[in-house]
């Protein structure tokens, strides 16, 4: 009698928190869409809604069919699958690692990525695919340090967290150098990259990168009751019976190959792999790992800063000097918060 | 045992000091041969190629030598006063800082000369050094700004986000303005090559108010390594000898900043080198920093000009490399909590 009502308990509180997630779900999509929406209306022209609306069902209207076509649907395109790529990125690590702090920016390996990139576009003067492939290469190689320097006996995220910042530290040494020595002509354009800018996006690039993000994301999303597991601590996972270091490898991999490979689209869009995460958390309040939740925030932001870093001042800022502004004050207030909860 | 490991590690400091000086006049784009440089330095008559080389030569070293001596003795301080292993300018972001006010400064005040800079530097190494404690030790609820909190992943923390913020701010002021990209990029890595007698004598005053302070702060500051309570019972007053030590600090590392640029880690290094050898005591930890401080510098710089051949690698780039290998040896052996 008694077990039967308690698991009526249950499932009713399971149906309600699916609930919550599906209703905040709906909102975050419908805020995107909304954020897209603007963007492919507004920009040097304002077209109607009916002309973006014909043009993207492929109808040919002089100028707009190139202003939105060729330049402002792959700029949403790109701008959504980055914010989605290191929202999730950014999630995956915190839930595994259980430490808001440990995302891929503050760590260092989209620093990584940055530092290939810039050494490849500046000093070995490549561009397009090239660069895409030796940043992503980055990436890992610094991810690959950080966790091989920070094995240790005892495990310990801040250990990590401040090895990251060490080899970050060394990489934009790296960064600074090659911008030291680059020809006068091409410094603007490698300080925007480096501030993370979707400017240059291409319809071309779309595929590939989408590619990328739908298979990784996949990855992390078939691992998700390993990353709930994960989530509970060190020891509790091996008593549970499961094979923390392989799911754990697997789940770095993927999230490192996410973000060292959008960095190689975009540059680092700094914070936003740190803000998604919590803000998905803080949300939904339901115990979910909050994987898709936390990139459709990410696009949100991402999207959102675009359309600020446009229109909002009398210069066009690139989109990742807006999120660096948004996040900075996120990250202190999060590290005030940490203070108050352990003192 | 340790007073004869102290005395021959002194002995060794002083000894690479007296190499690194005729080194750092002879090595560089074109080297000039020992015997010339003996010569030269006499006064007699050597190749007249040389003269030119050999005064630009020795500003330098001499700015290599004091902002060394600054560095180091900024990082001790610092280290001192929060207990804090890893405190160093370059983590706590107030490089970024100092460079973000100068950047506003070229932007908004069309500032130009090295007086203006140094003002510039020192009030954004200030803030952020106040802003990057601040943030550490704040404690919501429980009467404010406690030390104790500071441990070092809070500060390494505090000053990465500070430092983030800082960095962009600086893109916000500089991408519409492409004059001062193209100023700033040299602001942005530490370098003595371009150092003037001008802004040696410039930053002078403020470097020696900051050396004599530190000083000064020798016996109070050893008594404060004991704990806050102990110090307070023996009559030290803790916040003042705090306040001035900070003080101190921000003004060797602000002035530094303001004729090199922003050249990190060696106030990081060298004082946990000279701990290994000599112990706890700051009487003999704040003069050897500022000497290994200024060895450290220049063989460092002597070595950018060799492996960056024709042209150089800046000592700032070939500090960074240096420091984060031993930011992280020092960071395994900390205790930082799991």
């Amino acid at each position: 009698m008694n077990t039967v009502q308690t698991t009526g308990i249950t499932a009713r509180g399971q149906k309600m928190r699916q609930h919550r997630e599906n209703l905040f779900f709906m909102l975050l999509f419908i805020l995107w869409c909304a954020l897209s929406g603007f963007l492919l209306i507004y920009g040097n022209q304002v077209y109607s809604v009916g002309t973006v609306i014909r043009v993207l069902l492929g109808e040919q209207i002089k100028g707009a069919t190139y202003a939105v076509m060729t330049i402002r649907v792959p700029r949403v395109l790109v701008g959504t699958l980055a914010g989605f790529a290191f929202g999730i990125a950014g999630n995956t690590f915190q839930k595994i690692l259980r430490n808001s702090l440990a995302s891929p920016d503050v760590m260092g390996i989209t620093s990584g990525a940055s530092a290939a990139a810039v050494f490849a576009m500046m000093v070995l003067n490549l561009s397009g695919l090239a660069v895409s492939a030796i940043a992503l290469f980055g990436g890992m190689l610094a991810a690959g340090a950080i966790l091989l320097i920070s094995r240790q006996r005892v495990f310990s995220v801040n250990k990590m967290i401040l090895t990251g910042i060490g080899i970050q530290a060394m990489l934009q040494a790296v960064i600074n150098y090659i911008i030291l020595k680059t020809s006068d002509y091409n410094i603007a354009d490698a300080l925007r990259w480096l501030s993370g800018s979707l400017n240059g996006a291409r319809m071309s690039d779309v595929s590939l990168f989408g590619v990328i993000v739908v298979v990784c994301v996949a990855v992390i999303c078939a691992l998700d009751r390993e990353i709930q597991i994960l989530a509970l601590g060190e020891e509790l996972p091996i008593t549970l019976g499961m094979n923390t270091g392989k799911a754990r490898m697997l789940l770095i991999f993927s999230a490192v190959f996410l973000c060292a490979g959008t960095t190689a689209v975009t540059g680092p869009l700094s914070s936003v792999a740190f803000m998604s995460g919590p803000i998905a958390a803080r949300m939904l309040k339901t115990g979910s790992t909050g994987t898709l939740h936390a990139g459709v925030i990410g696009a949100v932001l991402v999207l959102f800063s675009e359309a600020i870093g446009q229109f909002a001042f009398a210069t066009r800022y690139p989109v990742g000097v807006i999120t660096g502004i948004i996040g900075a004050p996120y990250l202190l207030y999060l590290l005030i918060r940490m203070n108050s909860k352990n003192a | 045992m340790k007073q004869k490991k102290a005395a021959g590690f002194i002995g060794i400091s002083i000894l690479l000091l007296l190499m690194a000086v005729p080194l750092s006049f002879a090595v560089g784009a074109r080297s000039i041969p020992l015997s010339d440089l003996l010569q030269a330095l006499m006064g007699k008559d050597v190749n007249p190629l040389y003269l030119p080389i050999l005064q630009k030569r020795i500003v330098r070293t001499v700015l290599g030598l004091i902002a060394g001596c600054a560095l180091g003795t900024a990082g001790c301080l610092m280290q001192s006063i929060t207990r804090n292993p890893i405190a160093d300018p370059s983590i706590l972001g107030v490089n970024t800082g100092a460079s973000f006010f100068v950047v506003c400064g070229i932007a908004f005040f069309s500032i130009n000369t090295t007086a203006e800079y140094i003002w510039f530097a020192l009030a954004g190494a200030t803030v952020t050094a106040l802003l990057v404690f601040g943030i550490a030790s704040f404690v919501p609820g429980k009467g404010g700004v406690n030390y104790h909190s500071a441990n070092p992943i809070r500060l390494a923390l505090s000053g990465a986000a500070v430092s983030t913020a800082f960095s962009s701010l600086i893109s916000t002021v500089m991408l519409p303005r492409t004059n001062v990209m193209q100023v700033f990029r040299f602001w942005q890595t530490g370098s003595i090559a371009s150092g003037t007698w001008n802004g040696i004598f410039m930053v002078a005053p403020f470097l020696a108010a900051g050396l004599i302070l530190a000083v000064f702060l020798i016996p109070s500051l050893n008594v404060l390594t004991l704990g806050d309570d102990t110090a307070l019972g023996l009559g030290v007053n803790v916040t003042r000898t705090r306040a001035l030590g900070a003080l101190a600090g921000v003004l060797l590392c602000g002035a530094t900043t303001a004729v090199a640029g922003p050249i990190g880690f060696v106030g990081l290094m060298i004082p946990h080198l000279v701990r290994l050898f000599c112990g706890n005591d700051l009487k003999l930890q704040i003069p050897l920093s500022a000497l290994d401080g200024a060895v450290l510098l220049l063989l460092a710089d002597v070595a950018g000009r060799l492996l960056g051949r024709p042209g150089e690698l800046e000592v700032g780039i070939l500090t960074a490399f240096i420091g984060a290998p031993v930011f992280i040896l020092i960071v395994r052996r900390a205790k930082v909590g799991k």
